[in-house]
């Protein structure tokens, strides 16, 4: 009976959908020189690599498998850049909230610029786009808005104004790929500053409030149809806004 | 697990869009989001959909003793579940959300139990031994605000659409109730169609308040305060439910009142019209399918919503926030655009923010100058904002918003 | 198989949401997580698993419970739980409109919920019921009227690795013989609702590209 329920092995061309329970490769590291990367949604036991999510299987040129899955709740992971609403402030840290079941915090001096003289003042609500240093299961999250280099190359506290939505993890990666036209296309409409967090936190702002709302819809048609349908009708959409 | 805390970005956006007439939506600020009613297999099951609020009401029926105080009354009780299903942050297990299930279910005894638009009477079996207990269950779903006027919208449809059975009484009183096989069920009587209406109040500024319809989740946690009207459309009011740090002017809340009163005349005969028709098909079928086939996911509404977005167009928006003071004229003529389909809720859309703000200076005025009218445009409302309790007068002004559209 | 129906992402503010239907019975499934748990709940190295059934009437009784546990027993041995310590998942289901397979609905409407919402899970899971007529015939997937005249009624959930029996739920008398038969018989249905699990998964990924 197993086998039947099985995916068949993966092709090199489309990506293939699978459930959680597939197999996806046999791999011994003993008996192979072969070096892979795992990525997430999968799982390596008893020599074999199975599926743990549903979602589409990739594989980049440089041997890391992954699946592509939709999700709406956070899970923080590493390297991650996220926006974040400050909490509430601990001593010398800031809580942030993520969207993960864990409140993340920073240190006040995790920011460009930040010296125990000059800190930087937040208040609770605002917003924050960082990037996550620390970032396991067992660990409360941390975040810097700064890189290795102590610069902010854009992260740090929001500026006022704007607007705040929520869209799936997969919109959100979706939304930040290079070669995605998507933000191209409404930006020969509208000019307006984005950013967003790999948390599915998106914060758009423009010149004008009815511009915001335009370009909140046309990035939430995303949510509900594929990227191809999404470009043919994001600038119907903020025509009808505007 | 804890709510998503509101962040000052979420809050000054949606205030400040609202004071550019504007919602994240896109709706008109007295539009209603698109409602669908729809049955289940079984009498008294209703399911409601309100934008991306669900809710699920089911009727069930016992025989029971009565109150000594009241021999010859059924009973009635009402109870309202929230769940994390409804909203992640809210507790599991029935008791789930506190004290907002004890306000929903205090608007909705008042509107359905206490209005007394249900004859309790008609429930007795045999006075002082047994009548019937009816007890709606309503179930939150799906959280996207405005849970009053769905729940009331379901509980109401459900027990509208309830048949209890048939019941024997022998000669030694003891009451045998008969099932649906051997004898046809009997219709609850309900004699009036409570509805439940909702506003938002948002306050921009100190003394500058603004009135939302329909809220959304997003604006019921930034609003300052609301207004909850029980109300039928035979003129009565029921309940009225104003909390909130707010202070508003009579003429709003007379306002509020008069555009409620003609929402709930289109509630209810939307509510009738849906029972109606599922008793009906229910007569021919065989066997109904019930909710089978019947449920739309609230992704595939999103789809469709960008569908009539798409096919829509707002003709005017004022694109400086420093525009909100002047009168959108266009606005009233937004629902002929709308297909058809929405024209049951779109068209009462006959005041616009800038109206009820309007209408706030224009009182002030016409306090001091009694005959001053205000000569900027037509206002169809005007006048008889003052005495909107006369039905006569409620038809008038839906004849007159018609006409202007 | 033609009367199991399913549709995902049913609920826009649950985490994973699905409602499923076999013949005329309805099920709704919500998944919340992994999000923060209460002190008292958090178990430091797996998740905290919080099951709650409703009936489509009244309050959640006995009945409720045990399909609560055969739910929550189901769940705990499918998912990854010690990949998410410290955290609660919470699982909510609604009969929206029973026909007698109740149970089954439910499994199959969390599974499909478990995986919109992609917590990380060793294999999916499906329920299948079947009956025992006096007649001796068993019927897969009955309706409520067949239930009712049946002997014996029984619901299997598999799991879909091996198609191994992962929790049953058995009413009535069924000899040694005609159980196996009956196991047999479900695993079989099992398969397809397995492969009818992947097409729905498949139909939503490949749309979305």
């Amino acid at each position: 009976m197993g086998s039947d329920f099985r995916a068949p092995d993966l092709s090199e061309g489309d990506p293939t959908v699978v459930l959680p329970g597939d197999l996806i490769l046999e791999y011994d590291p003993e008996k192979t020189q072969d070096r892979i990367f795992l990525g997430p949604g999968l799982r390596w036991q008893d020599k074999t690599i199975t599926a743990t999510k549903c979602g589409l299987l990739r594989k980049t040129p440089k041997k890391i498998y992954f699946i592509d899955s939709q999700q709406k709740r956070y899970v923080p992971e590493k390297r991650d850049f996220v926006v974040g609403i400050i909490l509430k402030k601990r001593g010398d840290f800031y809580m942030i909230d993520i969207g993960a079941s864990m409140a993340a915090t920073i240190s006040y001096l995790s920011f460009e610029n930040a010296s125990k003289k000059t800190r930087t003042e937040l208040d609770v609500g605002d917003l924050i786009y960082g990037k996550l240093i620390v970032a396991n299961k067992h660990m409360d999250p941390e975040l810097v808005c700064i890189d290795s280099y102590d610069r902010a190359m854009g992260m740090g506290r929001l500026p006022d104004g704007g607007i705040l939505f929520t869209v799936p993890l997969h919109v959100a990666r979706l939304l930040i790929k290079p070669d995605n036209p998507f933000l191209h296309n409404i930006s020969k409409k509208i000019t307006y500053t984005i950013v967003v967090g790999l948390n599915g936190r998106v914060w758009v702002k423009t010149a004008r409030e009815g511009e915001m709302v335009a370009v909140m819809n046309a990035i939430l048609l995303l949510e509900v149809m594929s990227m191809e349908e999404a470009n043919k009708k994001v600038l119907k959409v903020l025509e009808s806004f505007i | 697990m804890k709510e998503t805390p509101l962040s000052t970005c979420e809050r000054t956006a949606l205030t400040d869009m609202v004071e550019c007439g504007l919602r994240h939506d896109r709706r008109g600020f007295l539009e209603a989001r698109d409602t669908t009613i729809s049955f289940g297999r079984e009498y008294g099951s209703c399911s409601v959909i309100l934008g991306e609020t669900r809710v699920l009401a089911q009727v069930t029926c016992e025989v029971v003793e009565p109150r000594a105080s009241r021999p010859s009354e059924g009973k009635l009780s009402i109870a309202v579940h929230l769940s994390p299903m409804a909203a992640p942050h809210l507790e599991p297990g029935g008791g789930g959300g506190g004290a907002e299930v004890d306000a929903l279910q205090q608007v909705l005894e008042r509107n359905i139990k206490e209005s007394r638009c249900l004859d309790l009477e008609s429930l007795c079996i045999r006075a002082e031994e047994s009548v019937w207990q009816l007890r709606v269950d309503i179930t939150v779903l799906n959280h996207d605000g405005n849970l009053c006027d769905a729940s009331n919208m379901a509980a109401v449809a459900a027990l509208r659409h309830f048949h209890r059975p048939d019941v024997l009484v022998e000669e030694d009183g003891r009451v045998t109730v008969l099932s649906h096989a051997t004898s046809p069920p009997v219709p609850t009587f309900m004699r009036k169609v409570p509805v439940c209406v909702s506003y938002a109040l948002v306050c921009p500024q100190e003394d500058k308040c603004l009135v939302l319809m329909d809220p959304t989740h997003v604006e019921e946690r930034v609003m300052t305060g609301k207004l909850v009207a029980g109300l039928n459309p035979h003129g009565d009011i029921t309940s009225l439910v104003f909390p909130g740090r707010v202070a508003l002017k009579k003429e709003q809340i007379m306002k509020c009142l008069e555009h409620a009163f003609r929402r709930a005349k289109i509630i209810a005969e939307m509510v009738q019209q849906a029972v109606e028709d599922d008793l009906q098909t229910r007569a021919t079928e065989d066997r109904p399918s019930g909710f089978r086939d019947k449920l739309v996911s609230d992704e595939e509404y999103k789809r469709q919503r960008f569908t009539h977005l798409m096919a829509t167009k707002v003709l005017t928006i004022p694109t400086e926030s420093t525009e909100a003071a002047v009168p959108m004229e266009e606005e009233p003529s937004v629902p002929k655009e709308q297909d058809p389909a929405n024209d049951s809720t779109n068209n009462e859309l006959v005041d616009d923010p800038d109206d009820l703000e309007e209408s706030r200076t224009s009182a002030v005025i016409a306090s001091v100058t009694k005959t001053s009218k205000n000569k900027k445009k037509v206002k169809k409302t005007k006048d008889v904002k003052m005495d909107s309790d006369s039905e006569e007068e409620q038809q008038h002004t839906l004849l007159t918003s018609q006409d202007l559209q | 198989m033609a009367n199991h129906k399913c549709e995902l992402n049913f609920l826009s503010r649950s985490d994973g949401s699905a409602l499923y239907s076999i013949g005329s019975t309805i099920a709704l499934a919500s998944v919340n997580g992994p999000g923060d748990v209460k002190q008292s709940n958090r178990h430091d190295f797996r998740v905290f698993l919080d099951v709650t059934y409703n009936p489509c009437t009244g309050q959640p009784m006995i009945r409720e419970r045990t399909t609560e546990s055969v739910i929550r027993k189901t769940v705990e041995q499918v998912v990854l739980t010690h990949l998410y310590p410290r955290t609660a998942i919470n699982i909510t289901v609604q009969e929206m409109q029973s026909d007698g397979l109740a149970l089954a609905a439910s499994v199959n409407a969390v599974c499909m919920a478990l995986l919109n919402a992609s917590v990380q899970m060793k294999s999916t899971f499906a329920g299948v019921t079947c009956c025992l007529t006096p007649a001796g015939t068993i019927i897969i997937d009955p309706t409520e009227a067949e239930i009712k005249e049946s002997s014996a009624v029984a619901t299997f959930v598999f799991e879909s690795l091996a198609g191994e029996l992962i929790a049953a739920q058995e009413e009535g008398h069924l000899d040694t013989d005609t159980f196996t038969t009956c196991l047999n018989q479900c695993q079989t249905a099992a398969k397809d609702v397995f492969s009818f699990y992947r097409r729905m998964i498949a139909n939503r990924y490949q749309e979305q590209g």
